[in-house]
């Protein structure tokens, strides 16, 4: 057995290479896939569901409908629309579609297993032992396996087929098999150098573990290809071709789904050429420090061709091979920036990659939770896609901030890498549809913009964090802190995944009406409107936005993530000269040196800005507290009332400007790290505000001139957590003192570009700190821990709310109120037939129906009461009455007619259904009291419903009417 | 697995075993390779060795070229040359279908044998295996070097055949009637 002659490769790097969590991005691309994929599949052939007559009955015109139109005719019936849903667009039983997931992975496994047997079989290779009769190949093997530390010798084989000199591996990490191909036997005694780096090459493919990831990748990638795409692609044609027959105009989503397909292909081609061309390079660089002769990498390469059109179409070639160029190759033997560079092809394509993963892990499971909580849905999709795009995304950029720092080079400010992920996900966003309906494009295209600015505000600030923590850290290994940057990377790219998740609807152009907004928040907050008129427009503006980052549950811990994480920085004793986790890191970096100490920014100049504005913040608030007591705003709050909603406007101002002042200071004073320390300076700034906030309402009624709704003294911390107002505002203060802090980082150093590309003169250096007390790092500490758990707890607290069952009858309430109107326009005959017919078979026409038995049934048992019989016999038809009522509720649940005037006569069927139940309880009220007052409510009950009745035949009419002239 | 094959006829050689001797005479480095080669059946060697250096394998690691090999030359020019000779061309389909079935049954399929050949033949196989050589890298002078070795084996079957057509040449008594003079 061979012994370990030299360190592990792994061991060897600061960091991974990150190639695994590039594996994994693609495993799970796929597998997020073929579930989608499945579930339509099951949607088609297993529950026959019908959504889009549902879409008919709600009133959608399909010919000429714009997303917007389609959204509000939906949420505003969103009772109706999903009680339809559930009737007769049932999603497949979910363990369905589990099912032929698993089945799908059992036969990836078996397809993993089953490909070196078909590698390694009869007829293509045969074994070392059968050409080897001296030993003698065996003995090198062994001996280059003894350099590579291989434990065991894997299984080799020869195939003497092959005419190339080389050899490859297979199988699996635990047992690896090796073929040489004839061509590498023949020469190896006429070059045994280039026969060994061959060998060792491979070897080290086998000690970095690429075997397993990438063979079952290929098992992975070959069974989706197989199994799922092609009856999908066949369902997808059906589904279009039964359309047609239909009459269906929507061709959109089906379409989309063939270059969904296409550009998944694409992409997963690329990105697994990528990864392995990665892998490629690593394994070369792995041989070659064991010893591999670097003649081996010393190939002709055929010259691609002088013009720039040829090189170019030969570097666009070379993205879909599976192996680097020769030239790259010996490049990156010697000089390993390439290989802990950050380029552009991976980090557009894992952009496009976590939307993907996103939109679709979202689009699967939605069907299954909608009816319970949508936010959780949209926040576990971009959990998930977050985390694996900030794994690869991430660890790219420590990589290149190691690399830089270790030899002494610029590192990465992660912009530019920023915009490439940005634009990945703009890309998949577009591809994948979201913030459209049936709309190809989305209306909106100007949100798309969110993603280049999003993608580089998360690299620039992993790739600042890095650089903090790359020339502090003085552990063995760097990767607590990379986990941790990364955590709180990747928890902030999440809450604004799940942010576009919830809030695709703006994509369609949809949009809170502002006069809506208003009439909701004075009945929801009651007070003396005309006094704030101006405050009340202001909030009216701003609430829609207020309500839109309710999609984002954890935005609370990823905001103070984003500054404890480099403030903890300053807990840390000062930097000496040797930082020992970049001894290892050396062994892989070409020309690394350790990094001279240095000295971070004061402690004092990085915190009293935030120190200062968070005292004036806390003296806005305690100005607000006395204006409002002084009765200027009317009587002093009780519960939720308008002028409540009035303090915490002016508070948030308040707080917000103190804190946006203290990044402004911040970023100004900074040169070093100047998104980290204009983070810090504004966060401590809110945080110190919204605690004085605390401590002021947690002791309300003790200062007379400050009490806002108590008028006794006590201590009543509980009454503030549990005040929601407040929480909310609480959130939607830290999320937007981030957002403002990261705008102000970026202007100002914009700003600095710009005036020192003109001066030509580097900015000045910020004073290094001297080393702080243990005292004083034990303080900061201490501050940090206790931000992180409030945080915490309150990202926990928002998180449970999500879980709580919405009551769709509110929230249809609140959106007929908050919707933007929509014109109505002229409906084709035909169309409209169709949408009547939708309406009367999917429910119009059994409540229709529903009504007039029940009439019948009250008939019927009037008529049995003998004449002679006490009025009180009248009880009987209680039952009845009550009936009718319900009846009446669930058309009123129910849709709107898609028709003008079968809608006024809807209406007055509800109207006089209901009034008949009044009317009825009215009546069997008076029996007790008086008979004549009894006998008249009877009469008017019986008249509303024989109306009912009369309403409900001449929406049949009405219908059939529409019917006709549609010629269905 | 069982093997289909036969003892050559007499005055035939077996193109493995020329391929074996001529390698041991001109390129002794491949003799490796030609065991390798021996472990598989006629039509799965010709098959894969026309194919060339094979396709690009994930986590495959070459020195970037086609290693000239004097063993394919010598192979594929003396299969082709014997399926010219023999019947096997003309029934091509036939022969199709029996290699299917042997790969699906995995069976071995019988080895392919070259004639003893005219002077004509031989110089044929020269320049096919002269051409071939030079198509597979190999300069002149080993080109020339390979089919020499290959037309001095195919010579002495030829010779051999000739032999036993004419008569044994023995000295012995019991050998037979001596030449007349």
């Amino acid at each position: 057995m061979a012994t370990m002659a030299t360190p592990a490769p792994a061991g060897d790097r600061p960091v991974s290479a990150g190639t695994t969590m590039r594996f994994a991005l693609l495993v799970v691309l796929i597998l997020v896939t073929s579930g989608l994929m499945l579930l339509y599949m099951a949607y088609w052939w297993v529950s026959k569901a019908d959504a889009y007559r549902c879409s008919l009955a709600a009133g959608v015109d399909p010919d000429h409908a714009t997303d917007l139109q389609i959204i509000v005719s939906r949420s505003t019936q969103s009772l109706a629309y999903l009680d339809c849903q559930r009737r007769y667009a049932q999603p497949p039983p979910w363990w369905v579609p589990l099912s032929c997931l698993v089945l799908l992975s059992v036969a990836a496994v078996a397809l993993f297993y089953w490909l070196p047997v078909w590698k390694a079989r009869r007829g293509r290779a045969v074994p070392l032992t059968a050409v080897d009769h001296d030993g003698e190949i065996r003995r090198v093997l062994e001996e280059v396996a003894a350099v590579a530390g291989l434990d065991r010798m894997p299984r080799v084989l020869v195939d003497p087929t092959a005419a190339s000199v080389g050899a490859l591996v297979f199988g699996r990490n635990g047992r690896p098999i090796m073929s040489l191909h004839g061509g590498l036997l023949a020469r190896r005694h006429r070059d045994p150098e280039g026969f060994r780096a061959v060998l060792l090459h491979e070897f080290a493919h086998i000690r970095n573990g690429d075997v397993t990831l990438t063979y079952a990748t290929v098992a992975l990638w070959r069974v989706f290809l197989t199994l799922v795409t092609p009856p999908f692609l066949v369902g997808l044609a059906m589904y279009l071709v039964y359309g047609v027959r239909l009459g269906s105009p929507v061709f959109v989503g089906p379409s989309r789904s063939f270059l969904q397909t296409a550009f998944l292909v694409v992409l997963v081609y690329l990105a697994r050429s990528d990864v392995l061309r990665s892998r490629e390079i690593h394994a070369d660089r792995t041989a070659v420090r064991w010893g591999a002769d670097l003649r081996g990498w010393h190939v002709g390469v055929p010259p691609s061709g002088d013009g720039a059109l040829r090189r170019r179409l030969a570097s666009f070639v070379a993205l879909w091979r599976t192996h680097p160029r020769w030239d790259l190759r010996r490049d990156a033997l010697t000089d390993s920036g390439p290989v802990y560079g950050v380029p552009a092809l991976p980090m557009f394509l894992t952009g496009a990659a976590a939307t993907l993963i996103s939109s679709q892990l979202a689009l699967a499971l939605t069907p299954y939770t909608q009816q319970t909580s949508g936010t959780l849905t949209a926040q576990t999709a971009a959990l998930a896609a977050a985390g694996i795009a900030t794994g690869v995304a991430g660890i790219t950029l420590w990589r290149a901030v190691i690399h830089a720092v270790l030899t002494g080079r610029r590192p990465p400010s992660g912009v530019r890498a920023g915009l490439w992920l940005g634009a990945g996900m703009a890309a998949g966003t577009l591809v994948t549809g979201q913030g459209t309906i049936e709309q190809f494009f989305p209306s909106q295209n100007a949100r798309l913009v969110q993603f280049l600015i999003g993608g580089p505000a998360f690299t620039w600030w992993t790739a600042q964090c890095a650089q903090l923590w790359v020339r502090r850290w003085r552990g063995r290994t760097i990767r607590p802190m990379l986990t941790a940057g990364l955590a709180a990377g990747g928890l902030a790219l999440a809450q604004w995944l799940t942010w576009w998740q919830v809030n695709a609807p703006i994509g369609t152009g949809w949009w809170y009406e502002p006069a809506g907004v208003r009439r909701w928040l004075q009945q929801a907050y009651p007070g003396p409107a005309g006094d704030h008129g101006a405050v009340l427009s202001g909030i009216s503006a701003v609430f829609p936005v207020v309500l839109s980052l309710n999609g984002a549950p954890l935005a609370a811990a990823a905001a103070a993530a984003l500054w404890v994480v480099p403030l903890a920085a300053w807990t840390t004793r000062s930097a000496s000269a040797a930082l020992p986790w970049t001894r290892a890191a050396a062994l892989d970096i070409e020309g690394a040196v350790e990094p001279a100490a240095e000295s971070l920014p004061r402690l004092r100049g990085v915190l009293l800005p935030g120190l200062l504005c968070g005292a004036g913040g806390w003296a806005v608030v305690v100005t607000v507290l006395a204006y409002l007591h002084s009765g200027v705003w009317g009587a002093p709050p009780q519960g939720a009332s308008l002028q409540g909603l009035v303090f915490f406007a002016w508070t948030y101002v308040g707080l917000t400007t103190t804190a946006v002042t203290a990044a402004v200071v911040a970023a100004v004073r900074a040169s070093r790290y100047r998104l980290l320390r204009t983070l810090i300076a504004a966060q401590t700034a809110a945080v110190m505000g919204l605690a004085g906030l605390f401590v002021l309402l947690s002791f309300d009624g003790c200062i007379d001139r400050l009490s806002l709704t108590q008028s006794s003294c006590a201590w009543r911390p509980s009454r503030i957590l549990d005040w929601q107002d407040l929480r909310t505002v609480l959130d939607f203060t830290l999320t937007t003192v981030t957002i403002a802090a990261l705008v102000v980082a970026a202007v100002v150093s914009a700003v600095r570009r710009v005036r020192t590309f003109r001066q030509r003169r580097p900015a000045a250096a910020d004073p290094p700190g001297r080393a702080g007390s243990a005292f004083r790092r034990v303080c900061l500490g201490t501050l940090c821990a206790a931000v992180l758990t409030v945080s915490v707890i309150e990202a926990a607290h928002q998180q449970e709310r999500t879980l709580q069952k919405p009551d769709l009858r509110t929230f249809q309430k609140q959106v007929l109120q908050i919707s933007p109107g929509i014109k109505a326009v002229p409906v084709a005959p035909r169309t409209k037939a169709l949408q009547m017919d939708a309406w009367n078979d999917l429910g119009g026409k059994a409540l229709l129906e529903r009504l007039r038995s029940q009439r019948d049934g009250i008939v019927a048992r009037v008529r049995a009461i003998d004449r002679r019989a006490p009025l009180t016999a009248l009880y009987r038809i209680r039952p009845n009455c009550e009936d009718i009522g319900r009846t009446a509720l669930d058309a009123y649940a129910y849709f709107r007619v898609p028709d003008a005037r079968a809608q006024m006569l809807w209406q007055r069927f509800i109207l006089n259904a209901a009034a008949a139940t009044v009317e009825c309880r009215k009546a069997f009220d008076h029996l007790s009291a008086g008979r004549s007052k009894a006998v008249d409510a009877f009469r008017t009950s019986f008249r509303e419903i024989g109306a009912a009745y009369s309403f409900s035949t001449a929406i049949d009419s009405r219908v059939e009417e529409v019917r006709r002239a549609g010629r269905i | 697995m069982g093997s289909d094959a036969i003892p050559p006829v007499h005055g035939t050689v077996r193109v493995r075993e020329v391929v074996r001797e001529v390698v041991a005479e001109v390129a002794p480095e491949e003799l490796a390779v030609v065991a390798g080669l021996a472990r598989l059946d006629d039509a799965t060697v010709v098959r894969r060795l026309e194919r060339g250096g094979g396709r690009r394998e994930p986590l495959g690691f070459g020195l970037g070229e086609i290693a000239t090999m004097a063993a394919p030359v010598v192979w594929l020019v003396l299969d082709q040359t014997a399926r010219q000779l023999g019947d096997a061309a003309a029934n091509g389909a036939v022969t199709g279908a029996r290699s299917l079935l042997r790969r699906v049954f995995r069976r071995r399929g019988p080895e392919v044998t070259v004639p003893a050949l005219t002077p004509g033949q031989l110089a044929e196989v020269h320049r096919r295996v002269r051409e071939m050589a030079a198509q597979r890298g190999f300069d002149e002078e080993p080109a020339e070097a390979i089919a020499d070795a290959v037309v001095a084996r195919l010579a002495l079957t030829a010779s051999e055949e000739q032999t036993s057509r004419d008569g044994p040449l023995d000295p012995s008594p019991e050998g037979g009637e001596p030449p007349q003079e």
